[in-house]
């Protein structure tokens, strides 16, 4: 227990911002982390190898994958906190900030599959293995996903996404 | 001397730094002669870092409550 404690709680920030840079609503984010740690409690000793950072990672994933199904499920609906992109764009006088915010805000644009595994990559410095592992996808899989989203990412940048969505970012991936 | 294309893949562990010694030096030299291709990776390599600098600043993630930044 005292081994899990030591090895766990490092890892807690990079979770919940993992958690929250996927689901955009901090309270929501901070639930499943809370879940994704009970769960880690309890599978302590089933876990495989040695590798603590993926696995902790994985379990994270996969409740919020089925966080997104229940809210497609429900319908339409967004989840996000009160706080709108209006909000967001409050701070653009602050141009030094800004620039880093937007990258932000136009990641938030990408489908869910793509943003996944640019924060666990490039954000959370997890190998393109571990990736894998973490979303149960083939390795060719990651890396595909890697650079639609690091084009698509570049297109939001350079404004020439045709499809821009106005004020709402769909949390669903696009099929 | 055997010289491996250089494929996608090199070009994100490019950016990723995951690349053995030998081959980033081979992926910078390729950057060298390919200037549009030099353009694209440095910009991958810009989000790279700003996403990643974002992220751990804390700074509020669009649509969420992070920490608000106290400066």
């Amino acid at each position: 227990m005292k081994d899990m404690l030591l090895q766990v709680e490092p890892l807690i920030p990079a979770l919940r911002r993992y958690a929250r840079a996927l689901v955009r609503n901090r309270a929501n984010a901070d639930d499943l982390v809370q879940d994704c740690l009970e769960r880690a409690v309890g599978r302590w000793q089933q876990r495989r190898d040695g590798n603590v950072r993926a696995w902790l990672f994985s379990i994270l994933h996969n409740l919020a994958v089925d966080q997104f199904r229940k809210t497609a499920a429900r319908g339409r609906h967004v989840a996000i906190d009160e706080t709108s992109e209006g909000d967001f764009g409050e701070a653009a006088a602050q141009e030094h900030r800004l620039m880093y915010q937007d990258v932000l805000n136009k990641l938030a644009k990408l489908p869910e599959e793509q943003r996944a595994v640019l924060l666990l990559v490039a954000v959370e410095d997890l190998s393109y293995a571990d990736a894998a592992k973490v979303l149960n996808i083939p390795v060719g899989t990651v890396m595909s996903r890697l650079s639609r989203a690091r084009e698509r990412l570049q297109q939001e940048i350079e404004g020439t996404v045709d499809t821009t969505p106005t004020n709402v970012v769909p949390i669903r991936s696009e099929k | 001397m055997n010289h491996r294309p250089i494929t996608e893949d090199d070009l994100h562990g490019y950016v990723d730094r995951i690349l053995e010694p030998e081959r980033q030096a081979e992926v910078t030299a390729y950057l060298g002669d390919h200037p549009d291709v030099a353009k694209r990776v440095a910009a991958f390599t810009d989000q790279r870092r700003e996403s990643s600098r974002t992220a751990r600043d804390g700074l509020q993630w669009p649509g969420g409550r992070w920490r608000q930044c106290s400066c």
